[in-house]
């Protein structure tokens, strides 16, 4: 940890060593450590209170099989905090002048209107690709896929307000990437689509000339919950994730009934056992003239027993979209 | 897309009625929610803005979703909001010129100098030359990123109903609600044409490539042809039933429902049980009265196939059982 000084009012920020952005929480200001202010600083609004975001996450869960129809009621909390996660959003454009070659198909030896050979000659090819796209790039320190890969793109971003987040005692995460390196990042991200689409129109590219320029930057915070509870007087925890934005279930543990766990673990083991059955069949130790009802049982009872396993125990889920 | 000096734009105020706009910083596009003046954010008007006109209002909407779900009435809407989404509707005259070969195969005949009857096979090549044009007009969704419940059915059925746009009337929109509520949009007009045009060219490079083995020369001429800016009315519509929340999209135009939630039954998991067992008995049973009965004309693979079909029910008959819930189309 290192503490540096706000730009803005002098106030002390604590900061670990390979933070790129802080924000100064006293007055909202958001500078990198070098001392320059940064200005482009947006984050999405709150528009889920904490029960608001609760309920939802409580309507979302009591959908999922396996758990208590009463859920609501059984939930308790055990913490609930929001923290305003980093990311960047920028857009590219970029524009590709190349040269180069194609092959083109010479036919030989007609047969009616077709022909039977083909001969590869090359012919020089030019041409312009031009592109924009917005590059969103998750910048804050290590986190779960969910939150790295959520798509927040732009929809709707307002300038930082260090008042809301400090109403809700957000935690505010800082950027690991600076702002030069998420640009080179989105860049080159740009660069790759522009030259997927040259190299399917030409062979060989041997001359270009590129320009990619970013006409867009922003450095956006998303405020998400994130929500400790236990079911039931249980001890277990189960956590989750609600984007206070749009209310989204950006992913959460499963809190299943010990009646369901117990009734799914009973079928998934009769499965097995008739997958192993089948397999005794099928390599002739028993029943060796049912050869084929022996492959049916071990091949259909494997894929009910898998499935049961990966669907009637899996641990986490996620909305899909809001 | 257009960069405004962003401090001052927070603060704007409609040019015609001098309420004051709700701007986000990626706004292109600005529709006043008091008079329907719209504009760019440079203050330049839409002249060419067309619209849906609304159909139904909330109580209708209320009665359609309810109606929908079916299940006893006994779902219950907690929510139907309406919002109008702009799409940019770009047309243009498109052009594409295409050559490739189309690679076939044939088996010929022969005799050999032993007086055999051979075959062998050859590949034969056909050049593949063509032209096709048309003149599309495209749908582009203004909102960069912001995907929103049955989207993808609302831009399908705007395909057919933008037959029916009208020059943007307020007056028709605040009949059904007095505080309507626009997206804005996040596309400028040369934004728009940027993305139609792309999503034109490669469908016209996919359909030329659907005629032959290797395409190796693709042009697409577009020349833009006219543009105009047009909101969708579109319901979002959440409902309870039991403990559970499900959410509808419907179409404010036709009315129809465009994609929706409805719960998954217990009598609904219950038959899907039944379909596993179904795919486990003919997997098993099935398999075996089908080699039994097909020995003699060594078709083991018929078996093997019954197998896999078993195998294929039971599959799906596990993964509906343990979905969360279903989805539905008008």
């Amino acid at each position: 940890m290192t503490t540096l000084k706000c730009t803005q009012c002098g106030g002390a920020v604590e900061a670990s060593p390979d933070d790129a952005i802080v924000t100064c929480g006293y007055c909202g200001t958001s500078f990198m450590p070098d001392g320059q202010t940064f200005k482009n600083h947006f984050a999405l609004k709150v528009n889920y209170t904490e029960t608001e975001a609760l309920d939802t996450l409580k309507a979302y869960l009591v959908k999922v099989p396996g758990v208590a129809e009463d859920l609501a009621a059984q939930i308790s909390l055990k913490g609930m905090t929001m923290t305003y996660y980093p990311y960047w959003v920028f857009t590219v454009q970029g524009s590709v002048t190349y040269q180069g070659r194609d092959q083109k198909a010479r036919f030989r030896n007609p047969r009616g209107n077709r022909y039977t050979a083909i001969d590869w000659e090359w012919v020089p090819e030019a041409g312009r690709q031009e592109q924009t796209r917005q590059i969103r790039l998750y910048a804050g320190p290590p986190a779960r896929d969910e939150i790295r890969d959520y798509p927040i793109a732009a929809r709707s971003r307002r300038y930082f307000n260090l008042k809301e987040a400090k109403e809700h005692t957000a935690n505010i995460l800082f950027s690991k990437v600076s702002e030069a390196a998420a640009a080179d990042q989105a860049t080159a991200a740009t660069r790759a689509m522009v030259y997927n689409r040259i190299n399917r129109e030409t062979s060989k590219v041997e001359n270009a000339s590129e320009d990619f320029k970013v006409t867009d930057r922003a450095y956006v915070h998303v405020p998400i919950y994130s929500v400790q509870f236990t079911v039931g007087g249980g001890g277990k925890v189960y956590e989750a994730a609600i984007d206070a934005s749009n209310g989204r279930v950006l992913f959460t543990k499963i809190p299943r009934t010990t009646s369901f766990k117990v009734g799914t673990t009973v079928t998934a083991v009769v499965w097995f056992g008739l997958a192993a059955l089948g397999a005794l069949i099928a390599i002739g130790w028993i029943l060796p003239e049912y050869f084929y009802a022996g492959i049916g049982l071990v091949a259909v009872s494997a894929v009910l027993a898998i499935l049961t396993l990966v669907f009637g125990f899996r641990r986490v889920t996620a909305e899909v979209e809001r | 897309m257009a960069t405004p000096p962003k401090e001052m734009m927070e603060a704007l105020k409609c040019p015609s009625c001098k309420a004051p706009l709700s701007v986000s910083p990626d706004d292109a596009v600005i529709t006043c929610s008091f008079c329907g003046f719209t504009a760019t954010i440079e203050g330049e008007r839409i002249a060419n803005h067309f619209i849906l006109p609304p159909t139904c209002n909330a109580a209708e909407v209320r009665e359609k979703v309810q109606t929908w779900v079916g299940r006893g009435g006994k779902a219950m809407v907690t929510e139907a909001g309406l919002r109008f989404v702009p799409y940019w509707v770009e047309s243009m005259g498109a052009s594409t010129q295409y050559e490739g070969y189309r690679q076939t195969h044939e088996t010929e005949y022969y005799t050999d100098s032993k007086g055999q009857r051979q075959s062998k096979t050859i590949t034969l090549y056909e050049p593949v030359r063509g032209a096709f044009s048309e003149d599309p007009s495209v749908n582009v969704l203004c909102r960069r990123g912001a995907a929103f419940y049955s989207q993808g059915a609302l831009d399908k059925a705007l395909q057919v109903s933008k037959k029916s746009v009208i020059p943007f009337d307020f007056k028709q929109i605040t009949a059904v609600e007095s505080k309507p509520l626009f997206l804005n949009s996040e596309l400028t007009d040369p934004d728009a044409y940027e993305i139609a045009e792309t999503m034109v060219s490669e469908e016209h490079r996919r359909r030329a490539e659907g005629t032959a083995t290797k395409i190796w020369d693709c042009n697409t001429q577009i020349q833009k042809t006219g543009s105009y800016l047009l909101h969708v009315p579109h319901w979002l519509v959440r409902y309870r039933f039991g403990n559970e929340t499900y959410r509808v999209g419907l179409d404010g135009f036709t009315k129809n429902v465009l994609k929706g939630e409805v719960p998954v039954s217990a009598g609904f998991r219950g038959l899907m049980f039944v379909v596993s067992i179904l795919g486990l008995v003919i997997g098993t049973i099935g398999a075996y009265m089908t080699a039994q009965y097909l020995a003699a004309q060594e078709l083991e693979y018929v078996a093997y196939a019954v197998v896999v079909l078993g195998a294929i029910l039971a599959g799906v008959g596990t993964w509906q059982r343990f979905k969360i819930s279903s989805e539905k189309h008008e």
